[in-house]
């Protein structure tokens, strides 16, 4: 009965949404939602995409997953002990998710009059990447919502081994899930902001960020969590997760923060979500704690892999925090002192750096952990000698930044070394996913500091034909043309970067949109492993010349892919044991 | 013991985290608290132009019953209250003049060209300027004037009952 | 056997305690070093802000202000429609800067002129002006 009420509620909300996307397909501007965020310009993919464009749709859209989550959670799931618990909690939530979607955010409401066209999809989003890159990071949310549901269901029925493999099913999900989205969102802001940069620390970025370090400590709970070992803190952990989602989306909808990416804020959402959240946060947190004598834990023995993830975990939880603290604090000092303040990247990368590297240092630990429990006298001097020949370099006038990545090259190779000695020597590598996913987060850092270190910017005035020598590499404008396409107009600029007799095309772009003559542009970029070619087109001068904004930035490649063999990492270890 | 200390920890960071929420979300809505303009007298100090960029001659804004509505291309409220607007002035003996706010001048030539025009002419505020010293908040807006002083003001839609309760015992 | 685990716990809670310390030393320190005013114009005249003092200046770039000067250098004036500030900057403006929509750049003052070193545009949900809707 139970599962066939969680199909129908989902095939409700599916025609809910189909219909909306119906009318989005038709043009039928007399819907208000349609008409804020469509034209009959745009073309028929955007058409589409344009239903999760703006808040409304969005947010049906991550219910519609919620409720879908729900579905497939009941069909494959439905013998398990945990069912009814997690169904209430799921039902629950989507209660009051409904309940804020019509109330605050109807995408239904109708004009009494037809309007010939609508006022267009904001063109920045007029991009492949950004029409996918919000509902995955919707799944990701709502997959934590499940997540947090089964915590609960294991906090009334006990966590057994079933629940382990599911909550590991669905915790892996999410964390892809999450991870996906805020890569498609680094992508989407270095290709089409035109900025120059993947990640800004600017608080809407922190916001996913804070779910999205949690759930990371979580998945990494579950593992030594099944030997009863801190159990409460791994079910601490899944309940704050789902509880920082909500408030992301709280922060983020009701404005309270400066940030330069805005969104269209409501003060009665903001009320809402908030709601919502206390709601959510004493309610779980309570049952938590009343719960809590039913967790009984034990604490992981010295040097073991357990007690280096109980590290890991530690750590983590405090690069959460200094997020936390850092994108939050603007609001403590608005509130009390009545100051607006921003704080900068410096913040972040200065204090998260040095808990990178330690994370790192853990992920080598763990991979010498039988040598090192073997002798525990040698691995207290050989950590000993390392942390003074560390502590020396850094005294010295070495660069710290170079340090750094003399350390990560040097874990990239210790760990690919032992990789492949273990692939050899046994034909087989053990819990494959773990080394590729550490493997991947090592190259990432190792790119982010070479990115950082090595990046340079120069911004020039060109005329077509004009040559400018910057870091090695001459760059030429071509040429400037102006072309017409169905719903802009654009000027476009060709580029050619010479270096070392190997000669690359770049085309940079400014566009003008026909509905409301918004401006945008796409950045001209050329990539190689190592480093891109990064051109912005700016303004024309009174003499033909035209401003540009000139990058070369390294290792922007190496980013992308160690984050996709992270995401690969994270599927494989999540579906490996699983037949579906 | 410790689970306690947690548990009272935990709780005191939250509540405290969701008055600082709750505060600076009250301290939003303060700032957009609107104010009515009714009973002060219209005080125009810079030339005014109508969107095609002629002059407009200030006597026809300070002279009878002038219905002022503030209106723009992107103001989708203001699309639903046109076909009334329109209305009124087949309907009425009224001088309905406009004030096109923060605009593009093509988008609301585009606008009155697809929608009707009703208006007499619309003056043409681009920066918002003129609109602010009149005490507008946003679109649409109507103000109600006889002879250059407001006698009505209403934030927001005008409709049929808006219209008897706020302006129609004037005429 | 129990008393190796309380030994462990200790261990731990030392360990914890420890690093709890450093962190907020850090995080303090770290917070001091990067704090930006975030002022708008009107808050800029309001306080006595020192001249080639850091801070953020957040804004409307005001209709038909954006002048390109010699050398790349460029100037606007930064609105919040009740005060303004002229604002110089040299290099490439970002591509979502336009007239009429938000800025936010980070610089200082000179002579009553804001020299930014960094133009960030906002980007909008939304991109129409915003409207205030009432209701009542």
């Amino acid at each position: 009965m139970g599962s066939k009420l969680s199909y129908a509620n989902f095939s409700v909300l599916l025609i809910a949404c189909a219909y909306l996307a119906y009318q989005f397909l038709q043009d039928n501007f007399s819907f208000i939602y349609v008409f804020e965020n469509s034209s009959n310009l745009l073309p028929v993919f955007y058409k589409f995409s344009a239903f999760w464009s703006a808040h409304e749709g969005s947010f049906l859209l991550m219910i519609l997953f919620l409720s879908g989550s729900l579905a497939v959670n009941n069909l494959l799931f439905w013998e398990e002990k945990w069912i009814p618990i997690s169904n209430a909690t799921i039902a629950f939530i989507l209660f009051f998710y409904l309940l804020f979607q019509i109330f605050t955010s109807n995408p239904f409401l109708t004009f009494d009059i037809l309007p010939k066209n609508g006022t267009d999809l904001n063109p920045l989003l007029q991009d492949p990447l950004l029409a996918i890159h919000p509902p995955v990071l919707f799944a990701g949310y709502v997959f934590y919502a499940v997540t947090f549901s089964l915590v609960i269901a294991g906090l009334f029925r006990g966590f057994d081994k079933e629940l382990f493999k599911n909550l590991k099913l669905w915790a892996g999900i999410s964390w892809f899930t999450l991870t996906l989205a805020i890569l498609l969102g680094s992508i989407w802001a270095y290709y089409e902001l035109g900025w120059g940069g993947y990640w800004f620390w600017d608080p809407v970025e922190n916001i996913v960020l804070l779910p999205w370090l949690a759930g990371t400590a979580f998945t990494h709970s579950l593992i030594y969590s099944r030997n009863k070992i801190l159990l409460s803190w791994m079910v601490f952990l899944g309940i704050s997760t789902f509880l920082l989602s909500i408030l992301g989306s709280f922060i983020v909808r009701s404005g309270i923060l400066n940030s330069v990416h805005s969104f269209a804020s409501d003060p009665s959402r903001g009320i809402f979500l908030l709601s919502l959240f206390a709601l959510f946060a004493f309610a779980s947190l309570g049952l938590f704690f009343s719960k809590s004598v039913l967790l009984k834990s034990n604490w992981p023995e010295l040097i073991s892999k357990q007690y280096l993830l109980v590290l890991n975990n530690i750590v983590l939880v405090v690069i959460l925090l200094i997020v936390f603290l850092g994108t939050l604090y603007p609001i403590v000092t608005e509130v009390f002192y009545n100051q607006k303040l921003s704080i900068g990247p410096d913040y972040f990368s200065s204090l998260i750096t040095p808990l990178v590297f330690v994370l790192i240092a853990l992920f080598l630990a763990e991979q010498f952990l039988g040598y090192l429990k073997s002798n525990q006298r040698n691995t207290l001097i050989i950590s000993i000698i390392i942390a003074s020949v560390f502590l020396f370099l850094f005294i010295s006038e070495l660069n710290p930044v170079t340090l750094g990545l003399i350390f990560v090259a040097l874990a990239l190779i210790i760990l690919l070394l032992r990789a492949l000695v273990e692939f050899f020597s046994t034909k087989d590598i053990k819990v494959m996913h773990k080394i590729l996913g550490h493997l991947s987060v090592v190259l990432l850092t190792f790119s982010v500091l070479l990115n950082h270190e090595f990046s340079e910017t120069i911004d020039v005035k060109l005329k077509p034909g004009d040559e400018i020598e910057f870091s090695g590499a001459t760059l030429k404008l071509e040429s400037i043309n102006v072309e017409g396409q169905a719903n802009f107009d654009s000027v476009v600029a060709s580029f050619s970067v010479l270096e070392s007799n190997l000669k690359k095309t770049l085309v940079s772009e400014k566009r003008v949109y026909k509905i409301g003559g918004v401006i945008t542009a796409e950045t001209g970029i050329s990539s190689s492993l190592i480093k891109d070619y990064h051109v912005v087109l700016g303004d024309r001068y009174q003499d033909g010349s035209w401003s540009i904004r000139y990058s070369i930035n390294y290792g922007i490649m190496m980013i992308w892919i160690s984050s996709i063999l992270l995401l690969f990492a994270m599927l494989y270890g999540t579906i490996r044991r699983h037949g579906y | 013991m410790a689970t306690r200390i947690f548990l009272v920890l935990i709780m005191a960071i939250l509540v405290l985290m969701i008055a600082t929420f709750s505060l600076s979300l009250v301290e939003k809505e303060e700032i957009a608290l609107i104010e009515n303009q009714e009973g002060k007298s219209l005080n125009i100090v810079d030339d005014l132009y109508d969107i095609e960029g002629n002059q407009i001659p200030l006597e026809s804004l300070l002279e009878g019953k002038v219905l002022l509505n503030v209106w723009a291309s992107w103001c989708i409220t203001c699309l639903v209250e046109h076909p009334f607007l329109k209305s009124i002035t087949q309907s009425k003996d009224v001088k309905l003049i406009g004030i096109n706010y923060k605009d593009q001048s093509f988008n609301a030539e585009k606008y009155l060209l697809e929608n009707g025009d009703p208006y007499i002419f619309s003056i043409y505020d681009l920066s918002g300027e003129f609109s602010l010293k009149l005490g507008v908040t946003g679109a649409p807006e109507t103000f109600l004037l006889i002879d250059g002083v407001i006698v009505s003001h209403r934030i927001g839609e005008v409709n049929m009952e808006i219209w008897n309760e706020k302006f129609a015992q004037y005429f | 056997m129990i008393r190796k685990n309380r030994l462990n716990r200790i261990y731990l809670i030392a360990f914890f305690l420890l690093s709890l310390g450093a962190i907020t030393f850090f995080v303090l320190r770290a917070l001091e070093n990067n704090i930006d005013l975030y002022l708008t114009p009107t808050e800029v005249k309001a306080q006595q802000i020192q001249e080639l003092e850091d801070f953020k200046l957040g804004g409307m770039v005001k209709e038909n202000s954006v002048e390109m000067l010699e050398e790349l250098n460029v100037s606007f004036v930064v609105t919040d429609f009740e005060n303004e500030i002229s604002v110089i900057y040299k290099g490439v403006l970002p591509n979502l800067f336009k007239e009429n929509s938000g800025v936010v750049a980070s610089g200082f003052l000179e002579e009553n002129k804001f020299i930014a070193y960094e133009i960030l545009a906002k980007h909008d949900e939304n991109y129409m002006p915003v409207k205030l809707e009432v209701s009542d």
